[in-house]
């Protein structure tokens, strides 16, 4: 499970999260929406142990993020797969070798069970035959499918998806957001998407949370997100349209 | 003097040397990232060759020239050779190396860097559990040390030829005399010492490549501010070492 409590950070006297809680059940997908800037990236990083908070604590699978060693901050990372934003992946290597990068660099494994897992993967989101491509070769949605592989490499517990439909046009958002779902449904992986796109996370969450003004202001499902009186919560969500 | 300047000063001084300490820190992992030294040896020495060789060869050609020309009527005909050897060694060899490379490596060092920085590719890196310091600096430092050293000796012999073909076609020296010039007045010191500025221009190029590309902010525009900022930095730092080397050395 992962339990956020209480978490502040401010960067150059801009204060971004100011006392944010949140918590992820397992098996669960949560939807984190909020405005542009409103620091659900931040909260992310926070979550995977890019950021240290100001204040507050983050805790995954009972383990306190910010009092953690390197070396044990390494070891929590196999747990969770993250899909950046912009995919991140590294354009040096070939497609094959950005899945199975987490795999080589941590794992003593041989270089045929490797290939294995990284047609495994691939496979798991569609994408047979690129191994050998280069990263410049592949569309948006591609990169896409190749950044959610990538972070399923190492099987972990958690998958945390950052704006995983910005950028994409509306049939490829699509396809990531059943990919999403198909997902969860086929490994039971528990996720965090952190989303502006009200269509993906009414389509892949289990529960959605909104941030704003620092804090999480509503927590629940997607029906009671759509049923809530709250009026920031209403105006993001008609703002954001239907599914 | 301005307090601000002096912080920042040494802040960025600080900042190299925290830096720098903790790429020493992950140099017990060599064995591991064996692989990924040989890409940047291969990236970074043999990308560079063609062009020392072409600039080492004229080199070479340049100062056997002028040798022979301002003192030409003053020294014996073996001493051409003397003076082409003790040039390149001591002084123009390693300068010359350091500096394209710098001018090279440097910048795309920087760059490349920097890019992943700002394209979340060295958080991607740190989210696969993967240090970015022991995978990316690390055998960029590491390949520094090796290839600067290795492209001086490959450079100083391409001189040694230019200078020669300079020396037997434009004042007909015969190729035995110049030769034997290059061994006039040898010390070994000499060619130690210009290893010695090699190792450090290596040093020097790969650490400013590096820390400029892991401190680079902002987008495209950061990139490119942050590649001239380690060229510059590189370049400015090895004509310090080159002076402080020569001072100390010889």
């Amino acid at each position: 499970m992962i339990e956020i409590e209480n978490l502040y950070k401010s960067f150059n006297g801009n204060d971004v999260l100011k006392g944010l809680s949140l918590k992820v059940k397992e098996g669960e997908t949560t939807a984190v929406i909020g405005r542009s800037g409103c620091g659900k990236s931040v909260l992310l990083k926070h979550i995977i142990g890019l950021l240290r908070p100001d204040k507050g604590d983050v805790w995954v699978d009972g383990q306190n993020v910010k009092k953690l060693k390197r070396n044990e901050l390494y070891k929590l990372r196999l747990k969770m797969g993250v899909v950046f934003q912009s995919s991140a992946l590294l354009d040096s290597l070939s497609v094959g070798e950005n899945v199975a990068l987490g795999l080589t660099e941590n794992i003593r494994i041989s270089r045929a069970r490797v290939r294995e897992i990284v047609l495994e993967k691939l496979s798991l989101v569609e994408l047979e035959g690129v191994e050998h491509k280069r990263i410049s070769e592949l569309s948006g949605g591609m990169k896409k499918r190749v950044a959610v592989a990538r972070a399923l490499a190492v099987n972990p517990s958690y998958i945390l998806y950052d704006e995983p439909t910005t950028a994409l046009d509306p049939i490829t958002a699509r396809t990531i957001n059943e990919l999403m779902l198909s997902l969860k449904k086929k490994i039971r992986i528990t996720g965090i998407v952190v989303t502006h796109d009200m269509e993906s996370a009414f389509y892949v969450a289990d529960r959605i949370a909104m941030l704003h003004d620092g804090k999480i202001i509503f927590d629940g499902t997607p029906m009671e997100v759509q049923t809530t009186s709250d009026p920031i919560v209403q105006r993001f969500v008609k703002g954001g349209g239907k599914y | 003097m301005n307090k601000g300047f002096i912080e920042s000063v040494f802040g960025y001084i600080g900042g190299v040397c925290l830096f720098l300490w903790t790429i020493i820190t992950k140099l017990y992992q060599v064995p591991r990232s064996f692989k990924l030294i040989v890409n940047q040896i291969v990236s970074m020495g043999i990308g560079s060759l063609p062009i020392v060789v072409v600039v080492s060869l004229f080199m070479g050609m340049v100062t056997a020239y002028q040798a022979a020309l301002q003192v030409g009527g003053y020294m014996p005909e073996s001493y051409l050779g003397m003076a082409v050897a003790k040039a390149l060694m001591i002084e123009l060899g390693p300068l010359l190396t350091g500096l394209i490379v710098a001018g090279r490596v440097s910048s795309s060092l920087a760059a490349e860097i920097g890019t992943m920085k700002v394209t979340e590719q060295i958080d991607a890196l740190e989210s696969l559990a993967v240090d970015p310091i022991r995978y990316l600096a690390m055998p960029r430092f590491v390949s520094g040390l090796i290839s600067l050293p290795i492209l001086t000796v490959i450079s100083e012999l391409v001189g040694f030829f230019g200078g020669g073909l300079c020396a037997v076609l434009l004042f007909d020296i015969r190729p035995i005399v110049y030769i034997e010039g290059l061994r006039v007045n040898y010390f070994p010191h000499e060619l130690w010492g210009g290893l010695l500025k090699a190792l450090c221009f290596g040093f020097v190029i790969a650490l400013m490549g590096t820390y400029y590309g892991f401190t680079t902010k902002g987008g495209a525009e950061g990139v490119g501010k942050a590649a001239t900022k380690a060229v510059v930095s590189a370049s400015i730092l090895i004509l310090f070492f080159d002076f402080l080397i020569a001072w100390i050395v010889f």
